[in-house]
């Protein structure tokens, strides 16, 4: 059973695309076939941190048009054999498709891939409502931060509303330092706040930028950050896998309640 | 408002938690901050007109109930401070 997921947050710039890419990536080293969509018309992204900014030749927009066919405009990730990207088209904007168009584009993907990831613009207008048009369940990121956890709040309300039937939460930039310092909320207190179940949370990690630098994902590699996704891409299985305790260093409280928490 | 002054910035956390409490009640019931005021107030009001107390004794809060339930022991019990 294909599964389409939307990968959202109100908030821009909280790690979407990032997410996007990496869980994808993720997923094609669990074997699963995985085709990322970037929604984003007009400041498309995903292809960037995919590394895949290249070899575009026909975009979603396309497709939806009947410009192309849906092979033509897949590109393979030559990394992984069973990673495709759909890209966005640069030079139009949100209301060249319909949500009624997004739900047979994704309804076709579904025939051949086991994952569909849908790259969700900022904001509550067309852009998201394209977005979450064909999607059985939702990512929202979120950063620990007053505004962030403001926006998804929305957006978590907006994909109830819109009949969503999971919606799972990620947080992103987690700094276990500033949380120790009391200087940032902690998983427990988002998830508090927010009332949804967690999918996992990702360190704030240098790698994450020199990857994006280099267009080479990283997850599943050796970084935390890295690990920290490949677990997450465990759980969208729905394998149990418990919190990574992200504090460097031995000896520390680090064991703090909510770090190890199995799933 | 006695907790106010002995925030620093250690708590910027805690304080962030609470602002968003506040922010998401207004959010998600389409009440202003004056009208959440005007709310407690009354409410205050309410229970000092029938009972022996002062309204500023009175701490009133407005909480976001993640479940909602029927029967007795659904019941949120008020505690009234001070009696």
């Amino acid at each position: 059973m294909s599964e389409v997921i939307v990968i959202t947050s109100g908030k821009g710039g909280v790690g979407k695309t990032t997410v996007t890419a990496n869980i994808g990536t993720g997923l094609a080293k669990l074997d699963q076939k995985v085709v990322l969509v970037d929604t984003d018309i007009g400041l498309r992204n995903l292809d960037v941190v995919m590394g895949l900014e290249n070899r575009i030749v026909y975009n979603l927009v396309d497709v939806i048009e009947g410009n192309c066919r849906m092979k033509q405009a897949l590109i393979k990730d030559k990394r992984y054999p069973n990673l495709y990207l759909l890209p966005a088209a640069q030079t139009r904007d949100k209301s060249a498709v319909t949500p009624e168009q997004m739900i047979k584009l994704t309804d076709d993907l579904r025939e051949s891939f086991d994952y569909i990831l849908l790259d969700c613009p900022a904001g509550i207008e067309q852009g998201f409502k394209n977005a979450i048009a064909g999607a059985d369940r939702a990512i929202v990121v979120t950063t620990p931060e007053v505004s962030a956890i403001r926006d998804a709040d929305r957006i978590i309300g907006l994909l109830e509303a819109n009949e969503i039937r999971k919606t799972d939460l990620l947080i992103n930039r987690l700094r276990v330092d500033m949380v120790r310092r009391g200087d940032m909320m902690s998983v427990d207190d988002v998830v508090e706040i927010l009332a949804v179940n967690l999918l996992g949370a990702i360190p704030d990690d240098e790698s994450v930028v020199v990857a994006t630098n280099q267009g080479e994902p990283l997850a599943g590699n050796d970084e935390m950050a890295g690990m920290a996704f490949l677990n997450i891409c465990r759980r969208v299985t729905g394998e149990a896998v418990p919190l990574m305790d992200f504090s460097k260093g031995k000896g520390f409280l680090s064991k703090v309640s909510g770090l190890f928490k199995k799933h | 408002m006695i907790g106010w002054n002995l925030f620093h910035r250690r708590n910027s956390g805690c304080i962030a938690k609470e602002r968003l409490r506040g922010m998401l009640l207004s959010d998600r019931t389409n009440c202003s901050y004056d009208t959440m005021d005007m709310i407690k107030k009354d409410f205050r009001r309410t229970i000092e007109k029938y009972l022996e107390i002062d309204a500023k004794d009175i701490e009133v809060r407005l909480e976001i109930a993640d479940e909602t339930g029927q029967g007795v022991n659904n019941v949120k019990t008020i505690q009234i401070k001070g009696l």
